[in-house]
């Protein structure tokens, strides 16, 4: 915990299983800090739901930063993938909203690799083929991006397995399609043919209207152009340091650290790096200083599938933006989960302050606080980060867990004093509803 | 979660968005936008901040000068209107010429924020009368912000007209000018001084009326205010109910945005007994106008107003 001088990079990560207010909350920070530069979106892609309510307008972040509606413009920075096609259904949202020629507040990595129409038909396929065993996957081919990409690097063979993806045909030897290949028209319709023949054999397996595909020439014609309206830079990290020399940059996290890959409760994860230790020591090593502010609700959500120890089906929390998602599965909610809390920031390689979302709802609810599961304050080892192995007992023990409980502080105040507590680090951030508006510094600019 | 966007048929639906981009109307902004937030400015010819004046002079060229303010609110609750409003008043010179509207006009453009929360929320340019005016128009800072307060900082551009506005029309000849202010939300309680001082560096140490500062526009300019659709209270009655005592039958609501340029255009014509509605929305239809209709709805109240003299018909207080 340090205080924050002007200027210093902010990095801002979801501390529970997604939707813990990262929209909200860099929308908020883009529009109080006054040298805001731009936002960074690193992790995920297109699968991010951040909402963001100002006065009249409202709007879904998927990959575009939430700094958006503030006129702040956003950096696409490896390794986040890119899904241009739901990018320009979003640049087209944007400008309704009175956002002027969206894709010129673009700026995306020429290394970040592609989303197509092609993954997110396999990503449906494998889902309609789980039938009820789901995994609580958007449907947004984020998995099947990474998973292709790996299989193509490690030259996988049919039988194969990449992560938890069984490999079902021989891997091309053509490259996974990046922003930078988009450049090229040729480039691009050879890796969506290499593409389009790999996933074949699974779409072909599904019956499914979800998974019709498009001509390669047609999807290949919209990447392409939607490429060259934005624009992608081969230098990221010079791109990234120059914005840091002019101002404060926000770098915006994608789900919730419980989801991480390496740190999550297999296999009820994302295919991606939630926690910001990676980026952090990048950017260490490059002479900033950030700052890490993690983000959770007064009580605890999760959206589909997985373990979810402090889960309560008699509480009545419902979400304006959250619904059940066709992929996705239900919206869940319970109660304020301090063991979970406490493992979220320790994989996160801990956090310099808290915000606090969702603090209207206390005091209308009976919610609760679970201090220790079975006695336990503690009962998760932080993993190693290097596989997959040591996540089975960890899984294991979220699904067994028996959370002990006791009321949760009636007012605000005492929430924001039990996490301080509970936590070690200080809660410098308040919010009491969706708007801009609702939110509070409890220290200006963060610097406390 | 996200959309559910997976074929191209998405792509082809965001024509707009695409056309958009690299769109030369928008370079000032996008200039802007590359800067962190609190080093943008208005560009220099729209720079408010310790102006003094704003001049609407007689030439031998213009010897009967006609000043005419367009102010357009650019924070986010108008959507896309104010790309539309940006576009279609680079149109009004030429209708009001052809037109033979009003004698000599000089157009002063300009963009109205919110005082209290915006990095740029006010930015006016000078009394023109050729294509300087789309110059201008390119260089607005389209900010796209707002407080979320439904109240935006018209008037503290009232103000500023009030305190730097100088017209030979009103000098040498009494004759009124026109103020036209295009948005969708109600004025901030009061003329903040706080607001004052940072934005035009006024030493004012008192919140001022907002009635007031409206009472003294009117005294040297037809003001009038324009809602139009596409934004976020085009159907909210407290916005009407905010700006009839303001601005009176001069509030007009226009169904369609693009429509702007001609009705402002008719409506300095039929305030200078120019034309008549009919006969203007003729010159709208000859001129290949699509916005005739939205424009003939938004002047029915203010064609059936009463006119205070020779408009054969008696003022409503005798």
């Amino acid at each position: 915990m340090t205080a924050r001088v002007p200027g210093r990079p902010i990095v801002v990560v979801g501390l529970g299983y997604g939707d813990e207010s990262k929209g909200a909350t860099v929308d908020y920070l883009a529009s109080t800090i006054g040298d805001t530069a731009a936002v960074v979106r690193w992790s995920g892609g297109g699968q991010a739901a951040h909402n963001v309510c100002h006065g009249p307008r409202h709007h879904t972040f998927r990959q575009f930063g939430s700094g958006t509606l503030r006129g702040v413009r956003t950096i696409a920075r490896a390794p986040m993938l890119v899904n241009p096609i739901s990018l320009a259904t979003e640049a087209a949202e944007l400008a309704v909203l009175g956002v002027g020629d969206p894709f010129g507040l673009l700026t995306v990595d020429a290394n970040a690799l592609v989303t197509t129409p092609i993954h997110v038909a396999m990503n449906r396929a494998r889902e309609i083929a789980r039938g009820a065993a789901r995994h609580g996957s958007c449907g947004e081919g984020v998995g099947e991006t990474r998973a292709y990409a790996l299989a193509v690097g490690s030259r996988a063979r049919r039988g194969d397995s990449v992560g938890n993806f069984p490999v079902h045909a021989d891997v091309p030897g053509s490259p996974a399609l990046t922003m930078g290949m988009l450049r090229s028209r040729a480039a691009t319709v050879g890796a969506l043919d290499a593409l389009a023949g790999y996933a074949r054999p699974l779409l072909d397996s599904v019956n499914h209207p979800d998974v019709a595909l498009e001509p390669v020439e047609t999807i290949a014609e919209a990447l392409c152009e939607i490429a060259s309206l934005l624009r992608v830079v081969d230098d990221m990290d010079a791109h990234v340091d120059a914005a840091m020399a002019s101002g404060t940059v926000i770098f915006e996290g994608s789900q919730g650290v419980l989801l991480d890959e390496w740190y999550g409760f297999h296999p009820y994860t994302t295919w991606s790096t939630i926690t910001p230790r990676q980026l952090v020591a990048d950017l260490r090593a490059a002479g900033h200083n950030p700052y890490v502010l993690g983000l959770t609700r007064s009580y605890a959500t999760r959206h589909g599938a997985g373990p979810m120890p402090t889960e309560d089906r008699s509480l009545d929390l419902p979400d304006v933006h959250n619904r059940e998602g066709r992929y996705q599965g239900a919206w869940r909610t319970g109660h304020l989960d301090l063991p979970a809390l406490r493992y979220a920031i320790a994989a996160a390689g801990g956090v310099d302050g808290i915000g606090v979302s969702h603090l209207d709802a206390v005091g209308t609810r009976e919610l609760l606080v679970a201090d220790s599961w079975s006695g336990i304050p503690d009962p998760l080892p932080l993993p190693s980060g290097t596989g997959v192995g040591e996540l089975a007992a960890l899984t294991a023990r979220a699904s067994a867990a028996e959370p002990d409980y006791r009321d949760l502080p009636g007012t605000p105040d005492g929430v924001l004093d039990l996490i301080t507590s509970a936590t070690g680090c200080p809660v410098v951030l308040a919010a009491a509803g969706p708007q801009r508006t609702d939110r509070r510094m409890l220290c200006p600019n963060l610097t406390c | 979660m996200g959309g559910g966007y997976w074929d191209t048929s998405a792509f082809d639906a965001a024509a707009a968005a695409r056309k958009a981009a690299g769109d030369p109307d928008f370079g000032y902004s996008n200039r802007m936008r590359n800067l962190p937030r609190d080093q943008r400015t208005a560009a220099p010819e729209l720079d408010v901040f310790g102006a003094t004046r704003r001049e609407s002079r007689d030439s031998d060229e213009h010897p009967a000068s006609t000043p005419i303010v367009v102010l357009f609110d650019v924070t986010g609750s108008m959507g896309m209107v104010p790309v539309t409003v940006q576009k279609r008043l680079a149109d009004l010179l030429g209708l009001l010429t052809r037109g033979g509207y009003t004698t000599d006009p000089q157009i002063m453009i300009g963009a109205i924020g919110d005082d209290q929360f915006d990095d740029v929320p006010l930015q006016i340019g000078q009394f023109e009368s050729d294509n300087r005016i789309d110059e201008q128009l390119r260089n607005i800072y389209l900010e796209g912000g707002g407080g979320g307060d439904k109240r935006e900082g018209y008037a503290l551009a009232a103000y500023f007209l009030n305190t730097r506005a100088q017209t030979d029309a009103w000098d040498r000849r009494g004759r009124k000018g026109y103020v036209f202010f295009i948005g969708d939300e109600m004025n901030k309680p009061a003329v903040y001084a706080r607001s004052v001082r940072r934005v035009l560096g006024d030493e004012l140490t008192e919140d001022l009326a907002v009635e007031q500062v409206y009472e003294q526009l009117a005294r040297r300019w037809h003001t009038f205010y324009v809602l139009p659709d596409l934004t976020s209270y085009y159907n909210d009655p407290e916005i009407e109910n905010h700006w009839r005592p303001l601005v009176g039958e001069r509030f007009l609501k226009l169904d369609d945005p693009a429509g702007v340029a001609d009705l402002i255009a008719l409506t300095i014509g039929m305030t200078e007994d120019a034309i008549d509605l009919k006969q203007g929305l003729a010159d709208l239809k000859d001129a290949g106008s699509t916005a005739g209709r939205a424009v003939g709805k938004a002047l029915i109240p203010f064609a059936d107003r009463p006119v205070p003299a020779g408009g054969g018909r008696l003022p409503e207080d005798l």
